[in-house]
């Protein structure tokens, strides 16, 4: 009995958590985009283009992509790979 | 009990595989989102990004990694450090590693704490305010270097003759030597998802319950704990990473 009240905080604390951590998914899925050398991206785009270091800050603090306006190479435009460390 | 004991271990191995290879399938890749595990997202055949670089690159570009901590805070509210002992394949080949015989060693308590220096040190502090300098943990990060570094390496992608690779060489080798000698030496002092993760232990919705018995004190509970904690006293404590080898030894521990 003495552990009720504890037992129905962690489930409130629980519930909280889940409502706080999905709810920074869903915020970032339908409501955050980044401008990047003009255009509009999701974090999902700025993060997987983070990774290849295909998006930068420039020195006035905005985000670019220094691969913006490149043509794709010969190859057919392979994805980069992320950089190898 | 055997038989609980090899069931578990069985199943536990076996995920650990299956996650192993689905993290690295080189079939698709979905490197927008991160999985709460260290798998370094530079490796060819990575399929996720690593939540830990992405923090670190999300520092360094100065914006707010929703993504990343939306996944680490849902993971650990979930199932706390369960994906350090059932999904994270360093954790696997360090399992695998501390079953080479030689002499094991117990590490002292205090050195838990260095994860938490270098989660906020190496992985928010200093890609924050010196973003220029290209000094974070990934840069010295063993899985990386096993995952990423070395296979770039031998595939000519990158130089191995440089000085910072062979630093990052000789830190996997330490790393490597020391989980030979002490179980799990990775997760309880390096790893920073690992600490990230440890904040939701006590509380998370799947976690190891005692059950309503009294306790004789025989102590096989923390023998086979890897990461030197008495389950019985320190249920659920910030170390444990949910491997159930506790459970197989005592009826008294429960999953819920």
């Amino acid at each position: 009995m003495e552990n009720k009240p504890k037992r129905g905080y962690r489930w409130l604390a629980l519930l909280l958590l889940l409502l706080v951590f999905g709810g920074l998914l869903i915020y970032t899925t339908i409501g955050v985009t980044f401008d990047v050398s003009g255009t509009s991206q999701s974090e999902y785009t700025v993060l997987r283009d983070s990774l290849t270091h295909s998006v930068q800050r420039a020195p006035d603090g905005s985000l670019i992509s220094p691969q913006a306006g490149k043509p794709a190479d010969a190859e057919g435009g392979k994805a980069d790979e992320a950089c190898p460390t | 009990m055997v038989d609980k004991l090899k069931r578990i271990t069985f199943t536990r191995y076996f995920i650990q595989f299956v996650a192993l290879l689905g993290l690295n399938a080189n079939f698709f890749q979905f490197r927008s989102v991160c999985v709460p595990a260290m798998n370094c997202h530079s490796c060819p055949a990575a399929t996720f990004a690593c939540p830990v670089g992405v923090l670190i690159n999300f520092c360094t570009l100065r914006i707010f990694p929703f993504v990343a901590l939306g996944i680490i805070g849902l993971a650990g509210t979930l199932f706390g450090r369960l994906w350090c002992g059932f999904i994270c394949p360093f954790g696997l080949l360090q399992d695998l590693l501390h079953k080479i015989p030689g002499r094991k060693v117990r590490l002292p308590r205090f050195l838990g704490y260095t994860k938490w220096v270098l989660l906020g040190g190496l992985v928010f502090a200093l890609p924050l305010l010196y973003p220029h300098l290209n000094v974070s943990y990934c840069t010295l990060c063993p899985v990386g270097t096993l995952e990423s570094a070395i296979p770039w390496a031998i595939t000519g992608a990158s130089s191995p003759w440089r000085v910072m690779f062979a630093v990052r060489v000789a830190v996997l080798v330490g790393i490597i030597a020391l989980a030979v000698a002490a179980s799990r030496s990775f997760c309880r002092v390096f790893c920073p998802l690992g600490a990230m993760l440890s904040l939701f232990n006590r509380f998370s919705f799947w976690r190891i319950r005692q059950e309503n018995l009294s306790c004789n004190t025989c102590g096989q509970c923390a023998k086979r704990c890897p990461v030197e904690i008495d389950p019985m006293a320190e249920m659920n404590n910030g170390e444990c990473v949910r491997c159930l080898n506790c459970t197989t030894r005592c009826l008294k521990l429960g999953v819920k």
